[in-house]
Order: C-alpha cells, then sequence, then structure tokens
C-alpha cells in the first residue's frame, strides 16, 4: 500500500500584486494551449525572466492540484517516484488450539510514493522547478512518462510494476539556459518531450507594472527604476542582470523610506549602488573599473534632477513646506538656505 | 434377522440394566430425578462449551479469510500465454483519495 496520502498537493492562487499585462497573457495562453492539447511545457528563461511565476500562473489556470519539486543535484529516481522509505510490522497469533498459541512477526519495508508518482496516478500538474538542478540520470524516467504516457516503477513495489499516467495529468517544467552555476545538461530525448518557450526580460509596460505593483511606488517613480535597471542591462556584460527583481529592490526601498527616485538624491544614488554593485565588476573602461560611474550617468539620465521648491515672489519669509516627512526632515536639517526638496 | 448392530452405544452393560419398577416407589423415582438432573448438567455443559469452540472457529475462520487475502497478493499470477481470445485489460486509473491527501494554499 503507497502512502501517498502523507505528501501535499498545492493549491495556487494569484496574489492580489500579480500583474497581468497583455505580454504575461500571451504567453500564459500559448502554454495553457499546449497544456491541454497533453504537451508539457517548458519555459527557458535567464533569471528574472519570470519562469516560476508563470509557471504557477499557468498550472493555477490549469485548475487541478498541484505538486512542486525543485529540481536537485542530489536527487535520483527515487525522490521523483518514491522508494521504499518506512518499515511496517504485522503480528499474527494463531490460537487455533485454545491450549496453544503461535505468535508470528513479520516486519517488512514499506513502499511511499514520491511526488511525481502521485501526480501520475491521481492526474496533478507536476510543476518542475530548475529541473537542470537535477541529474539527468533522475530525470530518465520521465521519459516514459511524458510519451507513453507510463510510469514504470521498481519490482520491489507489491502490485503492478506500471502505473498508467492519469487523463489530466500535466507537466510545466522551468529552467535557465544561461546559468553554470549546479545546473547539468539534459538529454535531448526530454527536451525533444516538451515544448519550449524562450522567456526574454519582459517588456516595459510589464516591468514598469510589476515594480509598481509590488513596491506600491506611483507610476513615474516606478518607471524612472526600471529605465535605470533596463539601460542598465543594456551594457551587456553580465547575462541579462540586473532583473526585475533588482527594479522590485530598489522600488520597495524607495517606498519604505518614503523616499525620492532623483538623481540628486543621495541616498537614492548610494541605493542604486548598493542594489546594482554585484553587475558593475565587469563594467570596465581602459582597464578601470567604470561600474559606478555607468551607473552615475544612467541615473542622471533617466531621473529628473532633483526639483527645487522656488520660493512664492514676495512670501520670501514664509517656510515653505515639502511635501514628504522626509523633506520636512531634510529642509530642517537644511536649514538656513530655505529651499524644501520633493521627490519626483 | 437384521443388520448386526455395532458400536458404543449397543455394548449392553449390568451398569446398564434399569430396573423398570424403581421409578414406582418414592426412593427410585428421586434416584431417577436425580441421574436426570445430573444428565441434563453434563448436557448443558457440553453445549456451552460447543458454542464457545463453535465462537473459536468462527473467529479463526475470518482470521483465515483476511490472511488468505493478505497472502493472495504474493502468490505469481497465471502466464497469459496470449492463445486465448481474451483481451488484457487496461491498467487501472486511481480516483484522488477524498480527504487523506493533505492540501495547501500557495499564492504566487
Amino acid at each position: 500500500m503507497s502512502l501517498a496520502e502523507e505528501l501535499t498537493v498545492l493549491s495556487l492562487e494569484k496574489k492580489p500584486d500579480f500583474v497581468e499585462t497583455p505580454y504575461i497573457q500571451g504567453i500564459a495562453q500559448r502554454a495553457l494551449d499546449y497544456s491541454r492539447a497533453g504537451y508539457p511545457v517548458h519555459f527557458s528563461g535567464s533569471a528574472g525572466t519570470g519562469k516560476t511565476a508563470l509557471a504557477m500562473h499557468v498550472a493555477a489556470l490549469l485548475g487541478r492540484q498541484v505538486i512542486l519539486i525543485h529540481g536537485d543535484d542530489e536527487f535520483g529516481s527515487s525522490d521523483l517516484i518514491g522508494g521504499q522509505l518506512g518499515y511496517r510490522s504485522s503480528t499474527v497469533v494463531d490460537n487455533y488450539i485454545h491450549s496453544v498459541v503461535k505468535k508470528e512477526e513479520t516486519v517488512s519495508k514499506q513502499w511511499v510514493d514520491n511526488r511525481l508518482t502521485t501526480a501520475c496516478k491521481y492526474g496533478f500538474t507536476l510543476i518542475y522547478d530548475e529541473f537542470t538542478r537535477s541529474r539527468p540520470e533522475a530525470n530518465n524516467v520521465l521519459l516514459s512518462v511524458l510519451e507513453e504516457r507510463l510510469l514504470e516503477l521498481p519490482s520491489v513495489r507489491l502490485g503492478e510494476g506500471y502505473l498508467q499516467v492519469h487523463p489530466d495529468f500535466s507537466a510545466i517544467f522551468t529552467s535557465n539556459p544561461e546559468e553554470y552555476a549546479g545546473v547539468h545538461k539534459t538529454q535531448d530525448a526530454l527536451m525533444d518531450r516538451m515544448i519550449t518557450l524562450k522567456l526574454e526580460h519582459q517588456d516595459l509596460e510589464t516591468e514598469v507594472a510589476i515594480t509598481q505593483a509590488k513596491s506600491g511606488l506611483p507610476g513615474r517613480q516606478a518607471k524612472a527604476i526600471v529605465a535605470i535597471v533596463r539601460e542598465f542591462r543594456t551594457l551587456g556584460v553580465n547575462n541579462g542582470r540586473p532583473t526585475i527583481r533588482a527594479c522590485i529592490m530598489l522600488g520597495r526601498i524607495v517606498a519604505m523610506r518614503q523616499g525620492t527616485v532623483a538623481a540628486g538624491d543621495l541616498e537614492f544614488r548610494q541605493l542604486c549602488h548598493d542594489v546594482l554593485n554585484a553587475d558593475c565588476i565587469k563594467v570596465t573602461h581602459e582597464g578601470q573599473a567604470a561600474g559606478l560611474e555607468r551607473l552615475d550617468e544612467i541615473i542622471a539620465k533617466c531621473c529628473l534632477p532633483e526639483p527645487k521648491l522656488v520660493p512664492v515672489p514676495g512670501e520670501s519669509h514664509r517656510e515653505v513646506q515639502p511635501a514628504s516627512p522626509r523633506g520636512r526632515r531634510r529642509a530642517k536639517a537644511g536649514g538656513k538656505g530655505g529651499a524644501g526638496l520633493h521627490g519626483t | 434377522m437384521g443388520p448386526e448392530r455395532r458400536g458404543v452405544q449397543q455394548i449392553r452393560t449390568f451398569a446398564g440394566l434399569v430396573d423398570g419398577r424403581r421409578s414406582r416407589t418414592s426412593a427410585g423415582a428421586l434416584l431417577e430425578l436425580s441421574m436426570l438432573e445430573m444428565e441434563k448438567t453434563r448436557l448443558t455443559k457440553e453445549m456451552q462449551r460447543a458454542d464457545r469452540r463453535c465462537a473459536e472457529i468462527r473467529k479463526r475462520l475470518a482470521e483465515i479469510t483476511v490472511k488468505q487475502q493478505r497472502i493472495h497478493r504474493f502468490v505469481e499470477k497465471p502466464q497469459d500465454d496470449g492463445s486465448g481470445d481474451a483481451t488484457a485489460a487496461a491498467l487501472p486509473l486511481h480516483t484522488v483519495p477524498v480527504g487523506k491527501l493533505k492540501r495547501r494554499r500557495l499564492s504566487y
């Protein structure tokens, strides 16, 4: 007897800040069509292109329970299909002749279904995230599942050695072809069985919408942040980085600080340096590191210069209060100049 | 001449001879009554013992049935030589066990 009931299945639901632009809807609809036609879908793209989120979105649209697996180098076949992971003890007390008691104890290993088997058996949707992080030998079992719709189980398992894959079973894979750390090559036979959707970075509209939704910043500020990150990305030295995650980081921290997105704002510039610093390393000019300088140029280009409050003529003695609390603090600290600052 | 009767029931002993006149006297009747009562007690006990034994047998039969079902899974199924007209059965499809899988909600 299998212990499938010990596994957990997931019901996916969208967060309120999940963004569905025409770009997202287009990809999701294509993937949904392929999946409904019975083909496994594979989202392939560099970091930050939204592979996992799209996989979850498509799985949610399919309307079945979801089993989630993250690829791992340590995985073997048994981590996918199951193995003899437990023990069962049974005792038979034979009292056929009332004056004689015969006791027989048996301890046997117990077969436990793992996630792939459960998904195949009951027709759940399998999301195999970063499947190239598992060794190809571990993924061999998927070949017959995806083509013959048959899961081959070891003979040690009681009962039939074959499991018919449920007609509602569908699989969604994600992988990052740009990644070089901790990933394995995939066998052609497996790639041949799935439809691969190459994902690029989202379009401008989507990135702005995501940044705005995740951070809560106003549209203009979100747009400026996205512009900085996209411009920096075009330097093209770092495998498509920085990604939308950098936009979200910048946006959330600016929103938390109630700060500004302005070229003249030292805090904002420092924040950009911190968030994007790792991607600056490879930017050089005549052998010298020039990443931060280029970043400053991009910030100056993409952000409006920090506007200063101009005193109203004739009311030069009246103190002009900046809009934000941070601006008010800065105006108080800056003191005598009298000119407060406010954000874009 | 009828068939020869054999067996324990047919053995006649002196102890088995009963004086038919004894129940006609008071002492004889009392003796007869006590003998009948003793026989009744003995038979009742035997019936109770048989009931108890029947219950044991029924219980054991139930255990045997369960054990048979369990052991049957280890028995090799007869090989189909393929010569017959019998069609192979399709592999079974499983249904989700109701209320047994743990379900969790995940927001993305």
